[in-house]
């Protein structure tokens, strides 16, 4: 079995984001980590590949020549090998990153099963599973929370709001874009940790795989930081004031 | 009548022969067995007068095993008493086998009052006897085994000792005749005993006929019990006096260091009971199931499946299960520690809070938590198999350095309007204060920051800290288990800190305290380490700090393990309690000192759940909300929050506090 | 005048209130014309309703001999045959399951720039905001393509009257061939007790709860803004709630767009699994609370006077 699983290099969800300049941000001592709906995806191809008894697990990455040390912490949870296509672009966007993901696994072998995460939580694009499987012209389903491949039929559930499920099938090859539920990623084994150091990591420049990164590929105008929470409003007057002053504060941000 | 002896001496011969033999045989198995095993240990016999003078303190002087005081003078009883029959066994036993061998005729005054003492001792040994029977059979302490083993020891040593009382008393009354030596004033408590008997009116050949009968049960039993001994748990009075001899001398000890980068290494840890070293058998040899360690932990007091005594017999049970491939040194065949079915359980390995109380009370100091650490690592590095709650905590340690997971660069942020200069400012400062995780992140934890940071300040002290230089120290990381997170940290911080190379170290958790004192060394950071306690108290004898309004209230502290136990600090913070309040104590509680009760957050736990038996922090917080005091001081950031949640819990309004926010609050 | 597509979600033949913030915003500055899609039977109940906010054309979405709700690519698919037929400029739907769903396949499908999730649109400077970095930072990205794919996040935009004359009218998209997914079965909701981990809003209850059947005050609550609820340490600890509820560092780690802490303290252990939350509000009746001092929102009083009175709030609310 041929799995290819795309994985992002991303700053750690726990990290302050310090802006630089109008739309840029430090990467100086930022700990990049595996994008963490990547992780479930992972997960699900490496048990995958476990139980079929025979197969390969291949991460693919699109970005800088660092993301080498993350691919190197997915590589420990269980790929056999990865695929880099180097870029330096901070926000590729997600038209030419799923261009470059399948160039680089057509280049690589035939996938009989593609993940991805949900989307990525730095530029939360939520489109590299449509686009990537377009391209293979394979069915996709996203936000995937359950899934059971069984003689090339793939059965996927996904939450589709207030707690109900939405239940779709579809053939192999497909691409799944996974999300929390799906399965607990394993915490690596020390000798895993120490076998990814040796595992290969193939690395390709774009134009090594023919594709093209436009210059105009500039990210966003302006990146704002949200602002910190500084001390809480509190709500006054009696009880049911203070809950309507509350809901109405809710409201007028948009909260509810 | 001559050949009697004869047969006798062939007799004794064959069973001198046969019983030594045996135990020859099954101790020199013990020993290949001990010396067979794949773990290298890193014992150097170094300070022989230190490790001399601790053996006799502790085997001759019995201190230590008289820190229980009614258990430890029946075992002293019993120790000296055994001890002093035995030359005279000895003697009995040539005797048996050369009916002419007479010590009395050679050295008269010597034998004379070397028997007298051992005619007085021996019978103490009963009294012993009598007070252990009394445990066994009426005060039943849980932590005690209950095994046969036990009372065929108790009735083994009762045989001998009455026998060589009935073997003196018969002497005694015995005609010098032949033998020419008078036994007849030697025995002051034989020769009581006999002459109540009424077989004094007996004639020779009857004396002669029970003083054999006497003879061969002595004998026999002492031989019986020589056999017996390697494969009991009684093997401690062969093996308890090199482990005190081999024990560590200090109090301060490190986690061993494993060296991750080896290539050759197969695995981490201790997955086999092969893979200990000859010093972790000597370990298992010694214990006598005494079952203070259990009476002392905190997992096995609140209902967890750990017990320090069970974990040490268990690991003794796989080696003799698993001998036979060990002397092969066929490893592969031992069998795992941790395996369906196996005697020692996941949950007894993730119940054990490294409080070190089991290693403290132990009266022959085994090393319990050495074994503990190094199954952790082995589950961790080797398996990953660890409760699932640790995995958020390692995932924070290894991107944000800090176990909760708040961004890294705002490690100091609690100090922001404080004027607190960092080391990159200020490198020439004095003092290099790690603060910690808690202390920079939690809430509480940051007050006391905070409190400490007024001391220092008002004390004039020197002093910086490293900011978001700092990561974690790493014994969270290390205590779960987690070697190669942990070493990360510490060789992140080991770098950061000999960068500065400070002239002293200050730490307010005692944790930070325990591993960069202790453990950082081992990774090339040796430096003078100081607690919040102690410096404190230095900068009261200075003058620096002053009381200005003596704190009123009653107080009581509560000890952190890895200040009493792990590194002897009891005193400091005590002092420090007394002078801010104007020199009365603070109220003891129960269970203080070395023998201070685990709050229940050491070793990790404070990130894993607790759903065995009781919260150790609820049954250490009613213990404090009965003390009668009116506040708790505790300190170490991670006591003051069980014992906050403990407090709670109980229905108790008392205050908690740590003991830089009491000095705080006092001084001008 | 630009048109601009937009997606409508029902259910059950009726317009979801969530949809009307989703006009004006696509309406712009009114200099757009909003031509509304919905793929069930309920076009003219429907122009009736979005007229109201702006909706000039309300059309019947549907495929050439298939059922087009029986998969997310057949609507992907009319969808993307809608916006030549019409002559789009710009497409929206909603940044929910379905709606996030059928814009990722209708992106693929166009080979065109999509911005999901965004939170206001400035259809003069062409540019839209969105969130980056998990809600630490707000991006404003440029608009870009022939035609403008974009989500919108629920309730981002509020909704402003506008009542505009309406027609239907029915589009049936000549698709070449069938899905490549097909939607099985929708699982009805598991009574009550929704999955805390991807829940957007989160209402715990602390120790003062005092008893397990006490939760049932804050499920009520839950279900009346789709909350699932949790628990802290100190609950479950004291048998309050089962440990699959409980939030915080052993627990569940949670970052909800709004979570609502009742008669917790803010610990670290318990503030440490839901800091990424996006909005804290907090109700607790020690004023000392340290939670105070990490939300965003906070009530002095006793849950048990409070939570009942916000249930009924936000119900008074939700009818509105």
């Amino acid at each position: 079995m041929q799995v290819y699983v795309c994985v992002k290099h991303v700053p750690d969800t726990a990290a302050n984001i310090k802006i630089k300049g109008e739309n840029d941000y430090d990467t100086t001592g930022l700990k990049f980590v595996v994008n963490p709906y990547d992780e479930y995806g992972l997960e699900e191809a490496v048990r995958l590949v476990e139980k079929a008894g025979k197969g390969e697990v291949v991460i693919v990455t699109v970005g800088p020549a660092q993301a080498a040390t993350t691919m190197r912490s997915a590589l420990a949870m269980g790929a056999t090998r990865g695929i880099l296509v180097k870029t330096d672009d901070k926000f590729l966007d997600s038209r030419t990153a799923s261009k470059a993901l399948k160039a680089a696994i057509e280049n690589d072998g035939a996938p009989d099963m593609i993940f991805t995460g949900k989307t990525s939580v730095d530029t939360e694009g939520s489109q590299v599973p449509y686009r990537v499987a377009k391209a293979f012209d394979f069915p996709v389903a996203n936000e995937i929370s359950a899934l059971e491949v069984k003689n090339e039929t793939a059965t996927a559930e996904r939450e589709i709001g207030g707690g109900a499920r939405e239940v779709l099938e579809m053939s192999t090859p497909c691409v799944i874009g996974a999300t929390k539920g799906l399965n607990e990623p394993r915490y690596p084994k020390f000798p895993d940790i120490m076998k990814a150091k040796k595992k290969e990591i193939k690395e390709f420049e774009p134009g090594d795989l023919g594709v093209d990164i436009p210059a105009s590929n500039k990210g966003p105008l302006k990146l704002e930081p949200v602002p910190e929470r500084s001390g809480a409003k509190m709500m006054q007057g009696n009880v049911r004031e203070s809950v309507e002053e509350l809901v109405q504060t809710l409201k007028d941000n948009k909260i509810l | 009548m001559g050949s009697y002896f004869v047969v006798k001496s062939i007799i004794m011969l064959a069973a001198l022969a046969g019983a030594f033999g045996l135990f020859f045989v099954k101790v020199r198995h013990l020993y290949r067995l001990m010396i067979s095993v794949e773990g290298k240990s890193d014992f150097s016999p170094d300070r022989l007068a230190d490790r001399i003078r601790e053996s006799i303190a502790d085997v001759l002087g019995q201190r230590n095993v008289r820190r229980k005081t009614w258990a430890g003078w029946a075992h002293t009883l019993i120790f000296f008493g055994f001890i002093a029959v035995q030359p005279h066994s000895l003697e009995l036993m040539i005797k048996g086998v050369f009916p002419g061998f007479e010590p009395g005729l050679v050295i008269p005054g010597i034998y004379s009052v070397y028997l007298y003492i051992a005619d007085i001792l021996a019978p103490l040994v009963l009294v012993g006897l009598a007070y252990a029977l009394y445990r066994r059979t009426v005060v039943k302490p849980h932590y005690l085994s209950m095994g046969k083993d036990a009372n065929y020891i108790i009735l083994f040593t009762s045989v001998i000792i009455i026998t060589f009382m009935l073997i003196n008393g018969v002497q005694s009354i015995m005609p010098a005749g032949d033998h020419g030596f008078s036994y007849e004033n030697v025995f002051p408590v034989s020769g009581i005993f006999i002459s109540l008997t009424g077989l004094t009116g007996m004639d020779r050949a009857g004396l002669f006929v029970l003083h054999e009968i006497f003879y061969y049960i002595h004998i026999g039993t002492i031989l019986g019990f020589l056999v017996y001994i390697p494969g009991s748990k009684h093997l401690h009075l062969l093996a308890a006096v090199p482990n005190v001899f081999v024990k560590p001398l200090e109090r301060e000890k490190a986690i061993a260091k494993s060296d991750l980068e080896d290539e050759e290494a197969e695995t981490f840890g201790l997955a086999k009971v092969s893979e200990t070293s000859w010093m972790g058998v000597l370990n298992f040899y010694a214990c006598t199931e005494c079952g203070r360690c259990e009476e002392q932990c905190p997992a096995s007091g609140t209902d967890k499946p750990l017990s320090p005594k069970k974990l040490i017999h268990d690991l003794k049970e796989e080696l003799f299960d698993n001998s036979q491939y060990i002397l092969a040194k066929e490893y592969d065949s031992v069998l795992p520690i941790i395996r369906e079915n196996g005697r020692i359980t996941e949950d007894e390995i993730w119940s054990c809070t490294t409080c070190r109380a089991c290693e403290d009370i132990c009266p022959v100091n085994i090393q319990h938590l050495d074994f503990m650490f190094e199954i952790r690592k082995q589950r961790v590095l080797m398996e990953a198999e660890f409760p699932p709650e640790l995995v958020e905590t390692f995932t924070s340690l290894e991107n944000q350095a800090n176990p909760w997971g708040f961004p890294a660069d705002t490690r100091a942020d609690w100090c922001r309007d404080m004027d607190v200069p960092l080391m990159s400012d200020n490198p020439e400062a004095e003092l290099l204060w790690f603060v910690g995780c808690a202390g920079s992140f939690d809430d509480k934890g940051k007050e006391v920051s905070r409190a400490m940071a007024r001391v220092l300040q008002k004390a004039g002290v020197n002093f910086a800290i490293l900011g978001p230089e700092e990561v974690c120290n790493g014994d969270m990381a290390r205590r779960a288990g987690n070697e190669y997170l942990a070493q990360m940290l510490i060789m992140q911080n080991v770098e950061v800190i000999n960068q500065y190379n400070p002239a002293k170290i200050l730490t307010g958790c005692p944790h930070c305290y325990n591993i960069i004192k202790n453990e950082y060394p081992d990774f090339g950071a040796s430096y003078e380490v100081v607690n919040n306690t102690e410096l404190i108290r230095q900068l009261f004898d200075e003058g620096k700090l002053s009381v200005s309004r003596e704190n009123m209230e009653k107080l009581t502290f509560h000890d952190s393990c890895y200040l009493g136990r792990w590194n002897g600090i009891v005193q400091a913070p005590r002092d420090v309690l007394s002078r801010v309040s104007g020199g009365s104590a603070p109220v003891e509680l129960g269970r203080s000192g070395y023998k201070g009760f685990c709050c229940g957050a050491g070793g990790s736990r404070m990130f894993m759940e607790e759903t065995i038996g009781k919260r150790i922090n609820n049954e250490r917080a009613e213990e404090v909300a009965g003390s009668g005091a009116g506040t708790v001081v505790s300190a170490c950031p991670f006591c003051l929050t069980m014992l906050t949640d403990g407090l709670t819990e109980a229905g108790s309004d008392m205050k908690i506090k740590d003991i830089a926010q009491i000095v705080d609050e006092v001084i001008e | 005048m630009p048109k601009t597509g937009v997606l409508i979600e029902t259910e059950n033949g009726a317009v979801k209130n969530i949809n009307y913030g989703l006009i004006t915003a696509a309406l712009g500055n009114r200099e757009n014309e909003v031509v509304a899609f919905v793929t069930q039977d309920c076009a003219a109940k429907a122009a009736e309703e979005l007229s109201a906010y702006g909706a000039s054309r309300v059309v019947r979405l549907g495929v050439a001999g298939g059922d087009i709700n029986s998969s997310p690519d057949l609507c992907a698919k009319a969808l993307a045959a809608a916006i030549e037929e019409f002559d789009l400029k710009y497409m929206a739907g909603l940044a929910t399951a379905p709606g996030r769903d059928v814009f990722g396949r209708l992106c693929a499908i166009l080979d065109a720039p999509y911005v999901s999730d965004i939170q206001s649109i400035d259809y003069g400077a062409g540019t839209a905001v969105k969130s980056h970095f998990s809600g630490k930072t707000m991006a404003t990205v440029k608009l870009e393509g022939s035609v403008v794919l974009f989500t919108l996040r629920p309730n981002a935009v509020d909704p402003v009257e506008n009542r505009v004359d309406s027609e239907t009218a029915e589009f049936t998209a000549d698709i070449s061939e069938g899905g490549k997914v097909t939607v099985k079965e929708i699982k009805a909701s598991q009574q009550g007790r929704m999955e805390l981990t991807e829940a957007p809003v989160i209402i715990t209850g602390g120790r003062p709860i005092g008893a397990p059947e006490n939760y049932k005050m804050l499920e009520e609550c839950a279900e009346v803004i789709g909350a699932a609820v949790g628990a802290s340490r100190a609950s479950v600890d004291a048998g309050f709630a089962p440990h699959s509820m409980q939030v915080g560092q052993t627990g569940k780690t949670v970052s909800p767009n709004l979570y609502i802490a009742c008669g917790v303290s803010g610990a670290v252990q318990h503030f440490a699994g839901m800091k990424t939350s996006k909005v804290i509000v907090a109700i607790n009746n020690d004023k000392d609370a340290p939670i105070f001092e990490k939300c965003d929102y906070g009530i002095v009083g006793d849950m048990f006077e409070v939570v009942p009175v916000l249930t009924e709030v936000l119900r008074e609310f939700k009818d509105k």
